[in-house]
């Protein structure tokens, strides 16, 4: 039976995996690849040399050698002989041709039902979409070696009518990919991006569907190959297929499993080139499946933008790694002996290719009790990387170059030592999306009852009256109730309630909230944020706060830290930044959002967007937008510097243009 | 609650079944010869011919042929073999018991081991998850008859370890019938365990992306706890859904395997009522496959139900 690969979700490779700058195409990319030439070049090879059989092959495929029956290897017969003293390489290559054809043949029919079928599925949706799945399904659920035993019983001998009928039962597996394929592509996060990127045209919806498409399928049929070619000599060795001495594979496998007492050899060379064309077809399909993920990874606007900004890209390699900027924020620092959170110079960092390619770089800042301190920025500034990395818990393929925290009073290492991090005790987290932070397969009551015994050492009955008392905490009237539910009978609110009373469960000192409210209704949200702001004051818990939400900062922030592509350019209390601010950035947020905004207004109005980490350029990482722009600002990285105050900016000019401005 | 799934997977089963006679149904009809041509023998009169059709049924339409093994498949009554004229029905039962210890065991043990290490080599990854992988491949392109082959020739010609063909009844001795059935199962075992195990890995690994993972570990859950007892309990759907796949491939399996050990299962009888065109026998298999690949995903759904008790389950 076919297993059909998935293929995963675009959104959970995007992390790890970022434009690279060069993009050559899907031919090109295999071509690339040394198991797709040398298993492309093998199959071809094999494929030829059957069907040249006639002319390439030693002998004839029942042409008696009885000086030689069941030899060896040996040079006049590369692969021995069988008892019959025939020999076992041309035999192979002239059973090859039935082998290799009635497998081409369920694959032709497989695709010729399958492909029109999945489109039709995906394109319609609805009902032909369900009727699609429920025949799929059900015919995964079949042996289909019994229907192809029914379909000899009734033309025997004929496996050509068998594997036709083999490649109709495969045939909605097929759909079902290429329904996948079709609905992700409409579905799929890039294209909305290359419409807010202001070059989605219908083109590339096109361009998108044939070359994934294209590639999904053909994958889909190197497989589809592989299993009717081990089905098709299934079936020969049954003695099903044509009969002797007509030699095929599987026939062959059979002749020599009589043989195994006197000859064991022969099971080498018969079984061995089944496995290994098949293991071809495999690695090839693989190979392939890999390069078309590839170039899935590199939507077209990406290539343009990376031309427009064709500038070095600051990048460190993996065996000597540089520090970047050093001493740019050192000394700067606000160390403050007052902080209960106090993360110091983190850089995060992916490596590819041996190439270490920093997202995050250098962050520093302070969390005092009872104060929240906004981490604020666009989409793709690094602001959630960086609140990940101070709780010890990046995303596969991130990692930390080097960086310290200090909580209350002790020293981590955020690099190596994260392990040691008290989470849930002293530290905890509020995410975007709570209802998928809570484990659908656990009742609310589970996962507050483990986190306050796990937390207070409490037993069972006493951290339920607990968790009682922190839903009660956290505004849920019915704590009882919740207490028995799952996830998905929450709303996003409650949801949100239940993580907050989570993370309190603990007694933390310090609350890590990423996008807190982001995922929820507008009429929750401000709920929300109150909770947050009542919680604290009853507890003087320290709040870090992410968000690209200026309505949510003016709502509950203290303190603010502007980041902008991976670097802190600026911070400066609530008041300050409102009123005075420095960084031409911050302040093109403020007049694209003016100040006090509602909640829910997000900082997406500023004309062009943030550099992705391959695009930094060597200068001031906001010059491409910056109407203060000049050559200097592009001549070397810009130091973030601090005023006798504290506040910090990172802009050579900003006095100069705050003087414009006001 | 259990009632509703017995309920759902029947109304799911029932069409398929429905299903697997009906394209037998239709096979037979494009047969080009007839059961009745077979039976008579090469030396009939056409009148002999004529009556035997008749009382066969052959005269009638398809959709009444259909209705009539219908109603006797209903009542037990699976027709006669048109080679020995045996009862259908009687001779599958006496031959289920051997393919059922095939299967069973082999899915049993390929389940237990695929998701110990597949759930292993997702927390540790390293070299394990190599291997993972490697017999993944393996498991997939090597035909599973060859992998029979060798291992009767290194364990049964070579060593002696085990017999090389035949069967013995649980109840006549367990041990010999252990060490009979150990060659076929180990065979099945070794096609599809890594598929298993790379099934659950790659769940196990989308399970520890997810945000609820994140969450856990956030909270202070120990890594062990998180991987082996929540992201393991989310994988159970994806899991036991391999599960499930492998037993249908594991039942097809057992119509080659039977044959090269020489095991008189229904695999074994599929292939010899194929060579002799033996139609009722045939389909009596496929409806037999039928319905054990229904109840085993009905056992699966109530594991599934134990593991993950949600309200809905799509
Ligand atoms: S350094 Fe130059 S480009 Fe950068 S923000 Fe300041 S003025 Fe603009």
């Amino acid at each position: 039976m076919i297993q059909t690969e998935t293929v995963p979700p675009l959104s959970a490779r995007r992390a790890a995996a970022p434009p690279a700058l060069r993009r050559p195409g899907l031919l090109g990319r295999l071509l690339g690849k040394p198991t797709a030439l040398i298993s492309g070049i093998f199959l071809l090879a094999v494929a030829v040399a059957c069907v040249a059989a006639p002319w390439v092959a030693p002998y004839s495929s029942d042409a008696t050698d009885f000086s030689a029956t069941s030899a060896g290897p040996s040079a006049a017969h590369l692969l021995g002989t069988d008892n019959l003293g025939r020999d076992v390489l041309s035999r192979l290559l002239f059973g090859g041709v039935h082998t290799l054809s009635s497998s081409a043949l369920a694959v032709v029919v497989a695709l010729v039902l399958g492909l029109p079928v999945g489109m039709a599925a995906g394109y319609l949706g609805g009902a032909w979409d369900r009727v699609i799945g429920w025949i799929s399904d059900g015919i995964m659920a079949l042996p289909a070696t019994i229907f192809l035993l029914a379909v000899l019983a009734v033309f025997p001998h004929n496996l050509y009518a068998a594997m036709l009928a083999f490649g109709i039962l495969v045939a909605p597996g097929l759909a079902k990919v290429v329904r996948s394929v079709v609905l992700g592509v409409r579905q799929e996060q890039y294209i909305d991006v290359a419409k807010v990127s202001g070059i989605g045209d219908l083109g590339i919806m096109r361009r998108h569907i044939v070359s994934k498409l294209g590639g999904a399928v053909v994958v889909q049929l190197t497989l589809v190959m592989g299993v009717s070619i081990l089905v098709e000599s299934g079936l020969d060795f049954l003695g099903l297929g044509p009969q002797p001495p007509t030699p095929t594979w599987g026939t062959m496998v059979s002749d020599a499993s009589q043989a195994i007492h006197t000859q064991p050899w022969l099971l080498i060379p018969t079984g061995g080139t089944i496995a290994v064309v098949v293991l071809a077809l495999w690695f090839f399909g693989d190979s392939l499946r890999d390069a078309v993920m590839e170039r899935w990874m590199a939507p077209t606007h990406r290539r343009r933008a990376t031309a427009r900004l064709s500038r070095t890209t600051p990048q460190l390699t993996a065996p000597g790694r540089r520090r970047l900027h050093a001493g740019d924020a050192r000394g700067t620092v606000r160390r403050d002996a007052e902080a209960v959170f106090d993360v110091q110079e983190v850089t995060v960092a992916f490596e590819r290719d041996g190439v270490i390619q920093p997202v995050v770089e250098e962050v520093s800042f302070s969390v005092r009790p009872g104060e929240t301190v906004a981490l604020l920025g666009e989409s793709g500034c690094g602001k959630s990387v960086t609140a990940r990395a101070a709780f010890g818990l990046l995303p596969a393929g991130l990692d930390v170059q080097h960086g310290r925290l200090r909580y209350d009073g002790t020293d981590y290492d955020l690099q190596s030592d994260t392990s040691r991090l008290p989470r849930g005790s002293g530290i905890s987290v509020i995410f975007q999306e709570p209802v998928a932070a809570l484990d659908p397969t656990l009742t609310v009551g589970r996962i507050l009852v483990d986190s306050v015994r796990r937390h207070r050492g409490a037993g069972r009955a006493e951290a339920r009256e607990i968790a009682l008392g922190l839903l009660d905490d956290v505004g849920i009237h019915d704590p009882d109730q919740v207490l028995g539910r799952y996830a998905h009978e929450l709303s996003g609110g409650m949801a949100q309630r239940v993580c907050i009373a989570r993370a309190l469960a603990g007694q933390p000192k310090v609350l890590i909230a990423d996008e807190p409210t982001t995922a929820l209704d507008v009429t929750v949200q401000a709920g929300v944020l109150e909770l947050i702001r009542e919680r604290q004051a009853e507890t003087g818990l320290a709040v870090m706060l992410v968000t690209h939400d200026w309505g949510v900062v003016a709502d509950i922030a203290t303190q603010c830290v502007v980041m902008y592509a991976g670097q802190v350019v600026e911070s400066a209390t609530v008041e300050e930044l409102f009123t005075s601010p420095r960084h031409p950035y911050t302040r093109g947020l403020l007049a694209a959002n003016p100040a006090g905004g509602h909640p829910g207004e997000r900082l997406t109005a500023l004309p062009g967007r943030v550099p992705a980490p391959s695009e930094w350029p060597p200068g001031c990482r906001f010059q491409a937008r910056c109407p203060f722009a000049t050559e200097e600002c592009a001549a070397a990285a810009i130091p973030l510097e601090a005023d006798n105050g504290g506040r910090r900016v990172r802009c050579i000019r900003w006095k100069e243009t705050v003087d414009v401005a006001s | 609650m259990t009632g509703k799934i017995i309920l759902k997977r029947v109304a799911f089963g029932i069409p398929l079944l429905f299903v697997v006679s009906i394209i037998t149904f239709v096979l037979v009809a494009l047969s080009p010869g007839d059961a009745a041509r077979v039976l008579a023998g090469p030396d009939a009169t056409q009148a002999d011919y004529e009556s035997l059709r008749q009382q066969l049924g052959l005269n009638d339409p398809l959709p009444v042929q259909y209705w009539h093994w219908l109603v006797g498949a209903m009542h037990g009554n699976l027709g006669h073999s048109i080679v020995n004229g045996s009862d259908v029905a009687q001779s599958l039962n006496e031959r289920l018991g051997v393919t059922l210890s095939l299967v069973i065991l082999a899915t049993i043990i390929s389940g237990v081991i695929g998701i110990l290490v597949g759930s292993v080599s997702a927390h540790r990854g390293g070299m394990l998850g190599k291997i993972v992988d490697v017999g993944a491949i393996a498991g997939f392109a090597l035909p599973h008859f060859w992998i029979g082959l060798i291992l009767v020739t290194l364990l049964a010609v070579q060593l002696r370890l085990f017999p090389a063909l035949g069967y013995v009844n649980l109840s006549s001795s367990p041990e010999l019938w252990l060490r009979s059935v150990s060659l076929p199962v180990l065979t099945l075992v070794i096609g599809g365990v890594a598929g298993i195990a790379k099934q659950t890995r790659d769940a196990m690994l989308n399970g520890l992306g997810a945000e609820y993972t994140v969450a856990h570990r956030a909270d202070g859950v120990p890594e062990r706890s998180v991987v082996y007892r929540h992201v393991l309990r989310n994988s159970a759907s994806p899991i036991l859904a391999v599960v499930g796949l492998h037993f249908v491939g594991t039942l097809s399996g057992t119509v080659l395997v039977e044959q090269i050990f020489g095991l008189p299962g229904l695999g074994s009888l599929a292939v010899s009522a194929t060579n002799q065109h033996d139609i009722p026998v045939i389909q009596g298999i496929a409806l037999y496959f039928g319905i054990l690949v229904v109840l085993v995903n009905l056992v699966l759904d109530l594991v599934y139900r134990r593991l993950n008790p949600k309200v809905d389950v799509s």
